[in-house]
């Protein structure tokens, strides 16, 4: 079989099309070599006609938004199709984590004070900390499987398509018993707090900003497969390191451990910033915790892409239906 | 008889020679081990507060406690991984014709796994320990044999249980949940709480599940030793090994009859 004609285009290069009527401009963020048939480079840039030859940010983060909102639908009808299995991993997460509440109810059966922790404020901890990485499995059910993606060639798929893949990657599978973890923590939530608007906005919020800091550790954690060829044991470690630092009180903590939460496995903006400002609101510590969850997001994209240059496709035959 | 115990022995070598090139995995066990035992440290030692004290357990003896319930915890087989996807993929049918039989080579290479990882977790946990709240108070040379025969026999009922959720497969489309609730019951009672930190009505019903059987019986004889307790949970503990062994093979006799192979 002949070789494909190639051409190499450069980082920042523009390139123009008009269909049907309308004028797409994709310019290159990284330097790829794209097939040309028939004279004709293969071409697209999505659905957004541009202004001034240039997709603007805002149309830019509206695309992926409705990728990943695509995503969510699609991966949400096929868990409807395998039902019981679905529902049998997410009752049973829920299941699961309900053992932990009566593990605490235990623990303040020995104490009624852990360091300034009630029994409920615990609870609420629980809460964040599982709906947060309930939603970042459900939205982002890549995260943490970057290591298998790329070992086993499926990050080829994700190169080949006209959208960030960071994001891409990250948001094209649905972990189904993440569901359980997320509507546990929904209900223990209105269990320990009723129904208080404010409260709730924040605990939305809150859920959104740690699920993206929660997910950008991990992701810095696994972009490490392109340097060390496997990381998944680093990333196993870090989510366990993450998981057991939100979900003590962090009054327990020694301070060389309180210094690591807010550092390196930040997970004091993820549970115990936003659990003190549930009870003492102050615009500009939420300003700084948001500040965090999104640099956390910009650093671990551009260590996955600085990462994703040294990825070498394996050729590897597949389709995704 | 012989040459049966020979058989299996050579799988059981196997899987020890095969677990040991995996070296960045034990590495992060171990500080994952290290890591749990710090935090157990820490919330205990809150809870104790001046008194010093837990359910009767000092801090001293509740962190070996923990020590040697992870240590039997994280030496984890892989026995239900295995059933499920030969079980899912239909390899079963090709493993059938193996000369020896299915399940039991299966038993034979979990065990091999777990005798490795509890020769490689033991220091790693005796160590942290050490560091972390000294030598265990009270030890005698003595309880060592019967410290040792209890995690063998935990970790025997521990994988016979694996192997029954595992080969529930033959009729489930998904049974990861059962293996979640098994595994949370398991550390409800013993892993996380010590029998004697629940309250007595359930410490009544526990005492007759195999589950304190796995992980609180070595911890409890190992921590706070005397022959009475000794002699009390080694024979319960190889009871529920053998019934619930007995039970796995009943289910894969049923189950077995199910597989139907097609062509070649």
């Amino acid at each position: 079989m002949g070789k494909e004609p190639r051409e190499t285009l450069k980082k920042g290069t523009e390139t123009t099309a008009v269909h049907e009527g309308k004028t797409y401009t994709r310019t290159e963020s990284l330097p790829v070599s794209r097939i040309v048939a028939d004279g004709k480079p293969s071409f697209h840039t999505g659905d957004y006609p541009v202004k001034n030859g240039r997709i603007t940010m805002r149309q830019n983060i509206k695309a992926h938004l409705k990728m990943i909102g695509m995503y969510f639908t699609t991966n949400l009808s096929s868990a409807m199709e395998y039902r019981v299995s679905f529902f049998t991993q997410a009752v049973g997460m829920a299941i699961n984590d309900v053992f932990f509440l009566f593990f605490w109810w235990m623990v303040f059966q020995q104490t009624n004070n852990l360091g300034g922790y009630q029994f409920k404020d615990v609870m609420s901890i629980w809460a964040l900390s599982a709906a947060t990485f309930g939603l970042l499995h459900i939205v982002f059910g890549n995260v943490r499987r970057m290591n298998q993606l790329v070992q086993s060639g499926e990050m080829d798929i994700f190169l080949l398509q006209p959208r960030d893949v960071f994001v891409h990657a990250h948001a094209a599978r649905m972990n189904f018993s993440a569901w359980g973890d997320f509507v546990y923590a929904v209900v223990l939530f209105f269990v320990i707090s009723g129904f208080h608007p404010l409260k709730w906005l924040l605990f939305l919020l809150f859920t959104v900003g740690g699920a993206l800091l929660t997910g950008a550790v991990f992701a810095i954690a696994d972009s490490l497969v392109f340097y060390w060829g496997d990381s998944s044991g680093l990333t196993k470690l870090v989510t366990e390191f993450m998981l057991n630092f939100s979900l003590y009180p962090d009054s327990i903590f020694r301070p060389g451990v309180k210094w690591i939460i807010y550092t390196i496995l930040p997970t004091g903006f993820v549970v115990f910033v936003p659990f003190r400002l549930m009870q003492h609101f102050n615009l500009w510590t939420c300003m700084a915790v948001f500040a965090v969850d999104i640099g956390a997001v910009v650093l671990a994209r551009a260590i996955f892409r600085t990462g994703l240059k040294r990825y070498v496709s394996g050729n590897k035959m597949g389709a995704r239906l | 008889m012989k040459s049966t115990f020979r058989k299996y022995g050579a799988v059981m070598k196997t899987a020890m020679q095969n677990s040991t090139i995996y070296t960045r995995s034990f590495i992060f066990g171990s500080l994952f081990l290290g890591l749990v035992l710090f935090m157990f440290l820490q919330l205990w030692e809150k809870v104790a507060g001046e008194r010093g004290l837990v359910a009767g357990y000092s801090l001293n003896r509740l962190l070996w406690y923990y020590t040697i319930a992870e240590i039997v915890t994280l030496s984890r087989s892989d026995i239900m991984d295995r059933l499920n996807n030969d079980i899912r993929s239909g390899d079963i049918a090709v493993q059938l014709l193996r000369p020896y039989h299915y399940l039991n080579s299966l038993f034979a290479d979990a065990l091999g796994h777990l005798l490795l990882r509890l020769t490689l977790n033991a220091p790693i946990g005796f160590i942290t320990a050490l560091l972390l709240v000294g030598p265990l108070e009270g030890f005698r040379v003595e309880m060592v044999p019967f410290a040792f025969l209890s995690i063998l026999f935990g970790l025997f009922l521990s994988v016979s249980m694996e192997a029954l959720i595992g080969l529930t497969a033959f009729w489930t489309e998904d049974n990861t949940a059962f293996w979640w609730i098994s595994q949370k019951l398991a550390f409800m009672l013993g892993l996380f709480l010590p029998l004697e930190m629940l309250p007595g009505w359930l410490q009544k019903i526990a005492v007759f599940l195999p589950y304190p059987y796995m992980v609180y019986a070595p911890a409890r004889i190992a921590s706070t030793f005397t022959f009475e307790t000794a002699g009390h949970l080694l024979p319960v503990q190889l009871l529920y090994g053998f019934v619930i062994f007995g039970l796995a093979h009943l289910v894969y006799h049923r189950g077995a009859k199910m597989v139907h192979a097609n062509g070649g």
